[in-house]
């Protein structure tokens, strides 16, 4: 096999919106609106995007993958219109130990009415976020979801009896039936009346003061784990006291279902290794083969360049003479009208679509979070954790794309370090076509083995020294594991289509304003000044001909046109040749929208660090591997 | 002796972690002093999954490390 490298190209996963998106006015305007806000919080992966869904007819991510809800959405009650609803990111209580608690926090202390959506097959540890809710004051109505899985296990819940002992409302629903979350519809329809016709305040924790001492009390470490401790007892017991077996269990262990059975074999390091490389394969089949390829051909080829850009280029040169600057600038070669509609919706829309398909499938069938426990332990070594495989696969679809992503990780340092290694040493799918064309011109097998060993070293060497020189330390993997399941369609389609969306409108205008910048810099002829100057450099240090510039300075705008204009060059460069620029091509600089977005996400420091760091790292490994390839000729 | 030293199918019982912030983590998600934790697989050097109160949960080498079953004859074969 001599291509084990993969995939395609975009996409990401989980995160649209911005992090910390704001509401559109805060709690005191939209009470003064005669607003009611009503804030939807829970542990991950209850079902509470379901419930956001069909509440307000928006669309929040729903998938099977604990701790993808890291936007928070937000949109009137589609049933009511003085109710706002406010998602937040599921958490596992308020403690201050991620970004996304600090957020949900923030929102329930802030609501009229928390809905806690809690899972009726977990409700031991669901119920201690809702005990805490309670006792920080909020008032709560618990959604109890999933009851039909709950029925599955055999057992029942006293809702009487759990309402009596939390001291409020509890809800029974199976969000994803067609009407399920109509009894919360028509509870929530009652709310502008009186707010507190629909529950009460609750039951405090024996031993707690409710409301602010009880935040007091938790802020101080020690008597947090008192009360931590007094809250987990309390809320055993009352699991214990509203849960009740209805048949024996007389099922033996042996008697295992499929998902388990599935669920067990996915990490079994061979098994799941052997089916991870079969996942890869079909994805760089399906989206690097078939979309990037046979499809691009047609959108960019066919659509874009034969039937969309001739009427613009001739539109302009009817305003422009075509030599001059403003028609190269709006029509040429970078024309900001031409190369930016061309490339988002000749190449990026298809490529990642393609991708959002095939993740949404990999996320809705529970798959990906045992991903992510067969690559801890690689990952826990340089600084992650298993969580971090998510923006890595998604790199070799669109860097910009994985970067994004980066934000479903738990803290700073984990989310510096991904972004690094992605900015560095992932290829994405643009250049991975090319780069296999230029393979075989370098030598095939080998050519891979030696293009894969320096990149997998890199990818280890950065980690581990980011790992070394950042302070503080990785969080270790602590990750639900849901049941596998058939992927549903609905759910697939729906997500695939929101992330598409997102993804076009976050990076169309970086694209926009890529494109300007090269056009800019083109017309005006500082391209051809930058490649003269960079000539010594790819001449002396590279040993590679002085026109392969072009291609660094090409690579900037887009990845693929880098390693493209090395395939035009082709039979002039050695098979060593080949491979140093490869190298460097592929560490150097991402292109100009993951720029943008590292800036965005990580800030101007970091990001001014990253691309210099990457330009280093590139020149130097360039010039290494173009000296061994001299000294040990095995190409 | 850790979580580390469970065999795959095996049962063991809690004892409280010592460390303040893995306790407060894991109190949340209901493994406290006492859970039943079953061992269900183990990725070598890596994460153990073990299944307590009906769901899975993974949870890395270097918590599994800090962790204890409660001394008691509770390792028992299931
Ligand atoms: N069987 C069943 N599955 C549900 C129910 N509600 C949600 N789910 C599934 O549980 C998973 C997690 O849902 P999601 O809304 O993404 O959870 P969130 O993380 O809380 O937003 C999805 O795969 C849903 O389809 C329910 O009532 N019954």
């Amino acid at each position: 096999m001599p291509a084990p490298v993969l995939p395609p190209n975009v996409l990401p996963p989980v995160a649209t919106a911005a992090l910390t998106t704001p509401p559109p006015m805060d709690a005191a305007t939209r009470s003064k609106a005669g607003l009611v806000t009503v804030v939807l919080a829970g542990n991950p992966n209850v079902g509470k995007s379901v419930v956001f869904n069909a509440l307000t007819g928006l669309y929040a991510n729903v998938s099977n993958f604990p701790g993808t809800t890291v936007d928070t959405p937000h949109g009137r009650c589609k049933h009511n219109d003085r109710i706002f609803i406010q998602d937040t990111p599921g958490v596992y209580g308020l403690s201050g130990l991620s970004d996304e608690e600090t957020i949900t926090e923030a929102a329930v202390l802030d609501a009229d009415i928390v809905v806690n959506v809690v899972n009726a097959t977990t409700l031991s540890r669901d119920l201690f976020f809702t005990q805490q809710l309670i006792d920080y004051g909020c008032t709560v109505l618990v959604v109890v979801n999933q009851m039909d899985r709950l029925a599955n296990t055999q057992q029942q819940l006293d809702v009487e009896r759990l309402e009596t002992l939390l001291g409020v409302t509890v809800l029974p629903l199976v969000a994803t039936h067609a009407h399920g979350v109509t009894p919360l519809i028509t509870l929530l329809n009652q709310l502008p009346l009186e707010a507190n016709a629909i529950t009460q305040a609750g039951n405090p924790c024996p031993g707690m003061v409710p409301g602010q001492p009880a935040r007091n009390a938790e802020a101080n470490p020690a008597q947090r784990m008192h009360a931590y401790g007094l809250r987990r007892k309390h809320i055993n017991a009352v699991v214990a006291n509203t849960l009740t077996q209805t048949t024996p269990s007389t099922t033996t262990p042996t008697s295992q279902t499929l998902s388990q059975r599935l669920g067990t074999w996915c990490l079994n390091p061979l098994i799941g290794g052997v089916s991870l490389l079969g996942v890869l394969w079909l994805l760089y089949q399906v989206v690097g083969v078939w979309v990037a390829g046979d499809l691009v051909n047609f959108t960019e080829g066919t659509i874009m360049l034969g039937w969309v850009i001739p009427p613009i280029q001739w539109a302009v040169g009817q305003v422009f003479a075509t030599d001059s600057w403003m028609y190269k600038l709006l029509a040429g070669e970078f024309g900001v009208l031409t190369m930016s509609i061309q490339y988002i919706y000749g190449v990026l829309f298809p490529l990642v679509l393609g991708f959002y398909v095939y993740l949404s499938v990999l996320e809705d069938s529970g798959y990906l979070p045992r991903i992510a426990v067969l690559s801890d332990t690689i990952l826990s070594r340089i600084g992650l954790n298993g969580r971090a495989i998510i923006p890595m696969i998604l790199g070799f679809g669109c860097v910009t794309m994985a970067t994004v992503s980066t934000r479903v990780l738990t803290s700073q340092r984990e989310r510096t370090i991904a972004s690094t290694l992605l900015a560095v040493t992932i290829p994405c799918s643009a250049q991975l076509a090319v780069i296999m064309a230029l393979m075989a011109a370098a030598g095939g097998f080998k050519a891979w083995g030696v293009y894969l060993v320096i990149l997998s070293a890199l990818f280890c060497a950065i980690g581990a020294a980011l790992n070394l020189v950042l302070p503080g330390k990785s969080t270790p993997l602590v990750l639900d594991l849901p049941p596998m399941r058939l992927p549903q369609l609905t759910n697939v389609a729906q997500k695939t289509w929101v992330r598409t969306k997102a993804f076009i409108a976050e990076a169309a205008p970086l694209f926009v304003l890529g494109s300007a910048i090269v056009g800019v810099l083109h017309v005006f002829g500082a391209l051809t000044v930058i490649q003269h100057w960079l000539s010594p450099l790819t001449e002396q240090w590279l040993l590679l001909p002085g026109e392969t510039a072009t291609a660094f300075v090409m690579g900037l705008v887009r990845r693929d046109f880098g390693a493209a204009g090395l395939l035009a060059m082709g039979d002039t460069l050695t098979a060593a040749q080949v491979m140093t620029a490869l190298v460097t091509i592929t560490l150097f600089v991402p292109c100009i929208a993951s720029a943008a977005i590292f800036w965005k996400e990580r800030g101007p420091g970091e990001a001014t660090a990253i691309l210099l760091g990457s330009w280093a790292i590139a020149f130097g490994m360039g010039a290494i591997v173009a000296r061994i390839l001299a000294w040990v000729p095995i190409l | 002796m850790s979580l580390l030293t469970l065999l795959v199918g095996q049962t063991a019982t809690l004892a409280a972690p010592s460390n303040p912030y893995l306790q407060i983590q894991l109190m949340r998600m209901g493994l406290s002093e006492g859970a039943q934790l079953t061992l269900k697989s183990k990725v070598p050097a890596g994460p153990m999954v073990f299944e307590c109160n009906g769901t899975e949960i993974a949870l890395g080498h270097d918590i599994c490390k800090q962790l204890h079953p409660q001394p008691q004859p509770h390792l028992s074969l299931t």
